[in-house]
């Protein structure tokens, strides 16, 4: 250590610490609410101020001990508020702690510019909190966007190592100055070593930043992909079926017009019999079809809810189906498709067979069209954003097909909600119908 | 106490409905008065409107379900139709006479526990629901049905209902926290509209019942789209 720089003041550390961890609690889901909250942040400040002390009595070869303590209190403080895992929690402390480490060096540099000594004095202590008040606001104003709310981007262990890994580098590095001046790295004079310091410090966190935004963005590329492609599969399903019912229809009529050739021709009673008989058989196969009043729907609920009556499910619709007229086909397709989808796959795992029940209704309401799809359910699930948290990869593709909902209702200005009432899955999407 | 009426030409499908109706008034401790009709031409021939929910059969050989339904509507708009069904096929035009779901049969009881919640707690939250404010020193009763939104103006709220407008010293906000769940929102700082008089949502604006065009603020627009799409899709939150 030289002599002429006093190292920064043990307080401002732990102030910075803290509210460092404060910026990534301001922008993550929390664990707890209200006094709770205020109380772990209160014992947060405490304790990372008690270590800090504490690490300052401590003989220079147990330095090292005394920052993992710091760092480990930080994790738990973190780890305490946040709503994450362990591992998220590693890496908000591994961004938390570079931030803590830049911000006290700058203002502690601003400090010893201005001030032109080590003591802080009363002056001083207000312009270090401002200093690191200031900064910690624009951290939050930058982090806060590649922390958005409605995606938990899962931190593996490759991640996790990466960000570790460039906390540590950049720690190590910003204090070679301060071990020996005897490196190819260190500065040799008071102010510079402290320049130094910050600017290895920030550089540091522009990495952590350069990298979390890199990870968003493959995060959204493959989301867009995948919503791409189930929608692209929903229209495909969508032709298929198409074609099948239009297909059955022409074989109906042909079987029609040869059953009533049948009958012209003859007059034997057998024969009679046989086509009477033919014709009831027809009959049973194709049922009575579906009529909502718009095609694109009847054809996305004959192929649903035959396909959920094969796993066991009953589907009871009541659709005016003229009331999504004005949609375009892709759109009704999708809002159907995936939402039918996902309450199949839903109620397929239902133990109970007299509880597998969907039910659709689709009406007007006043100048308003309400597609509603409900599904029993049982259990409960989180809710991130107003939809189910996306983590697990079922759970993803359920994502996906409500995030397609929701894009197709928003087109319309109109918008879908999702709700867990008494058991019940409950999916509506609510669209001003134009010109109404 | 509960009246309900079940429709059902076919003597075994009406015995599992009874039987279901008592368990559940049992297990519900409700008074129910239960009256059974073999066609849909029974019970429209001299109907009065004092049935709370029906239970229609849709194929009966007189009069059917949908057309009995029909007829019932054009008297009685509040009665709650449910309808009972072997084809699912037939019920799906059930939103022409307000029907919005049915039960295909066989009915298992776990689905008619279900349908019967629902609409119990339709008809609960139909009656009773009032403001009850300090006008003037009068306490006055105001029903909720007849509030198309509420206005503050400096300290005082404005209750615009169909037709009058009344005026008594308040907040807002102390008006918000008593109307929570009964379908009011917050639209904009100094109006909470009745969502159930919005008639029509523009890019900035919402129009009401009566015509009045009323602000949506842009935090709030989201919101208040959600709310909207809650109330009309039938939730009880």
């Amino acid at each position: 250590m030289t002599d002429a720089i006093a190292d920064i003041p043990r307080w401002v550390t732990a102030f910075a610490e803290w509210s460092a961890c404060l910026v990534y609690v301001a922008v993550m889901r929390k664990r707890v609410r209200g006094m709770p909250l205020a109380a772990t942040i209160v014992a947060g400040f405490v304790l990372l101020w008690g270590i800090q002390e504490f690490a300052g009595t401590l003989p220079i070869g147990l330095w090292t001990f005394g920052m993992l303590l710091a760092v480990g209190a930080m994790l738990l403080f973190l780890w305490l508020t946040t709503d994450v895992k362990l591992r998220e929690a590693g890496d908000l402390t591994a961004r938390a702690f570079v931030l803590a480490e830049f911000s006290a060096s700058f203002a502690w540099q601003l400090h010893y510019f201005f001030r032109g000594s080590n003591d802080t004095g009363e002056v001083g202590v207000v312009l270090l909190v401002f200093v690191v008040g200031c900064l910690f606001a624009i951290a939050y104003l930058i982090e806060r966007r590649q922390f958005p709310r409605d995606i938990v981007l899962a931190v593996d262990n490759k991640a996790l190592a990466s960000a570790l890994g460039i906390a540590t580098a950049t720690f190590l590095v910003s204090n070679l100055s301060f071990i020996t001046t005897n490196t190819p790295f260190s500065g040799r004079v008071g102010p510079e070593l402290l320049y130094i310091r910050t600017l290895v410090d920030l550089c540091g966190f522009v990495v952590l930043y350069a990298q979390r935004a890199q990870r968003l963005e493959l995060y959204r590329a493959v989301e867009l992909q995948s919503m791409n492609t189930l929608l692209h599969t929903q229209h495909e399903q969508y032709l298929a079926s198409r074609a099948a019912t239009e297909e059955v229809n022409r074989r109906h009529h042909d079987l029609k017009q040869y059953v009533q050739a049948l009958r012209a021709e003859t007059d034997e009673g057998a024969r009679g019999e046989l086509a009477d008989q033919l014709e009831h058989e027809i009959r049973g196969l194709s049922g009575v079809p579906l009529d909502t009043g718009n095609t694109v729907v009847d054809t996305m609920l004959t192929s649903k809810t035959s396909q959920a009556a094969s796993q066991g499910i009953t589907i009871t619709a009541v659709v005016d189906g003229s009331v999504v007229e004005f949609m375009d086909v892709i759109d009704i397709v999708t809002v159907f498709g995936n939402a039918l989808d996902n309450a199949i796959e839903a109620t397929r795992k239902v133990p109970e067979a007299d509880k597998r029940l969907i039910r659709v209704a689709v009406y007007r309401e006043g100048s308003f069209a309400m597609l509603r799809f409900e599904n029993w359910f049982g259990g409960s699930i989180a809710l991130v954003d107003g939809l189910p948290q996306t983590t697990k990869d079922e759970a993803h593709h359920h994502g996906y097909g409500l995030k397609n909902i929701r894009q197709a209702a928003y087109k319309y200005d109109g918008t879908m909600t999702v709700r867990l009432e008494d058991g019940w899955f409950v999916l509506r999407v609510l669209l001003p119908i134009p010109g109404a | 106490m509960i009246r309900i009426g079940i429709v059902e030409d076919d003597p075994t499908a009406r015995d599992v409905l009874v039987g279901h109706l008592r368990r559940y008034a049992a297990e519900r401790r409700l008074e129910v008065d239960l009256r059974t009709f073999a066609d849909g031409a029974q019970l429209i021939d001299g109907y009065r409107a004092d049935y709370d929910i029906l239970l229609l059969d849709i194929e009966m050989p007189e009069v059917g379900g949908l057309e009995a339904a029909h007829h019932i509507r054009e008297t009685d708009p509040d009665v709650i139709i449910v309808f009972v069904t072997n084809m699912a096929q037939y019920a799906i035009k059930g939103y022409e006479v307000d029907a919005l779901s049915f039960l295909l049969k066989p009915v298992h009881y776990f689905s008619l526990e279900h349908e019967l919640d629902r609409s119990i707690g339709r008809l609960r939250t139909r009656d009773d629901q009032t403001l009850v404010v300090n006008v003037a020193g009068a306490l006055t009763r105001i029903d909720l049905a007849d509030i198309v939104y509420l206005e503050s103006i400096r300290h005082r709220i404005i209750v615009h209902t169909r037709g009058s407008e009344l005026s008594f010293t308040g907040t807002l906000k102390v008006l918000e926290a008593e109307l929570d769940g009964k379908g009011f929102y917050r639209c904009n700082n100094p109006y909470l509209v009745n969502l159930r008089h919005v008639r029509s949502v523009q890019p900035t604006t919402c129009t009401m019942t009566g015509g009045v065009e009323l602000q949506v603020s842009r935090p709030r627009k989201r919101g208040f789209m959600d709310a909207l799409a809650d109330h009309m899709g039938g939730s009880r939150q």
